[in-house]
């Protein structure tokens, strides 16, 4: 009777603590930070500086110039391949269609992919590739312009590997991350974007983002 | 009866090794299929819309059935029609793949996507390569 009463008891504490409302997840803002202290009526405050993404400028496949403006109260996913890659970049791209096909008629979303090599993948084939894909330049840019910009931006404030490397096939070294950016783009997340159930991960992150209060 | 034990015994060891000798070569297609064709084909064959040709129930691989090992080995360059869509990304090639790799890779195209709708025989792909175009 006793171990009856233990199982049931345990079996309820069990249920309840699977079944409580789930809290509002967050997730987290990665990157380095620093302390900023400031005086407010002679008393020093401290306030943290969160990584995040700097103003950039780069070309998509409509020519148009593509900014920290047109990211601005929005969030975005951003990798990087380049279009005559033979490793990983098919099945990068293949899932990078998954989610902007759940998220292309969503004003909040935008995906940026940086071409690595962008002396071969001028507007012209960036151009040709998102036709191909059959997307649309207002969702999804394709974006060339400086080939160290970009590979800088990568390394430094993406913390992924993107580099020029002849002895790999198609000659550029670069890893298949998807990296998700906030509304103060601030990195939110990093993911395999060659793996399906990372990116199934991506887009219910994205989900928690689009929820967050500002 | 103890000697005959002991043949018993041998017999069933090299039947086991044996067996696995035989199902690794079973799962060779899948194996050099994922080396060397499914970072582009990606594993189930679609490819990459727009970009990459499926390689399931393809028109172009049945209609290149002959030349199917030559294109493997030299890749493709320039525009293709596929299931009536044209494809212009260039396909490199692989001359490293021997007769039995483009034979195990052909085979399991064609049990896993249909297409060739026939399979190779080695002989067949022997043949083949030595008269590639």
């Amino acid at each position: 009777m006793k171990n009856t009463l233990l199982a049931l008891g345990l079996g309820v504490v069990l249920a309840t603590a699977c079944t409580s409302a789930p809290e509002n997840k967050q997730l987290p803002i990665l990157g380095p930070r620093e302390p900023k202290v400031t005086t407010v009526d002679g008393k020093p405050t401290v306030d943290t500086l969160y990584h995040s993404i700097p103003d950039f400028a780069f070309l998509d496949q409509d020519s148009q110039m593509v900014t920290q403006q047109t990211v601005a109260n929005k969030i975005y996913v951003a990798d990087f391949f380049f279009t005559s890659c033979p490793s990983i970049c098919p099945k990068m791209k293949s899932q990078l269609l998954r989610v902007y096909e759940k998220y292309k008629d969503n004003p909040r979303v935008t995906l940026l992919s940086h071409s690595i090599d962008p002396t071969h993948d001028t507007v012209a084939v960036l151009r040709d590739y998102a036709d191909r894909l059959g997307v649309k330049s207002n969702t999804w840019h394709f974006l060339t312009g400086d080939r160290d910009t970009i590979l800088d931006m990568a390394q430094k404030y993406y913390f992924t590997s993107a580099m020029v490397d002849k002895t790999v096939p198609g000659g550029f070294e670069h890893s298949g991350a998807f990296l998700l950016v906030d509304e103060q783009r601030r990195l939110r997340g990093h993911y395999d974007g060659t793996n399906a159930e990372d990116v199934d991960k991506l887009m219910r992150d994205m989900e928690v983002l689009l929820a967050e209060k500002k | 009866m103890a000697i005959r034990a002991k043949y018993l015994l041998i017999f069933l060891f090299l039947g086991v090794f044996l067996s696995g000798c035989f199902t690794e070569r079973g799962q060779e297609g899948a194996l050099l299929y994922g080396r060397h064709c499914a970072s582009c084909h990606l594993e189930n064959g679609e490819g990459l819309r727009g970009v990459i040709p499926p390689l399931v129930k393809s028109d172009y691989v049945e209609k290149n059935r002959d030349i199917l090992a030559c294109l493997l080995r030299k890749g493709i360059t320039g525009p293709i029609m596929v299931n009536g869509r044209q494809y212009n990304q260039p396909m490199p090639g692989n001359a490293k793949l021997s007769e039995a790799d483009l034979t195990n890779i052909i085979n399991y195209m064609q049990k896993e996507f249909k297409s060739p709708a026939r399979r190779v025989s080695f002989g067949e792909i022997r043949e083949q390569v030595k008269n590639c175009p």
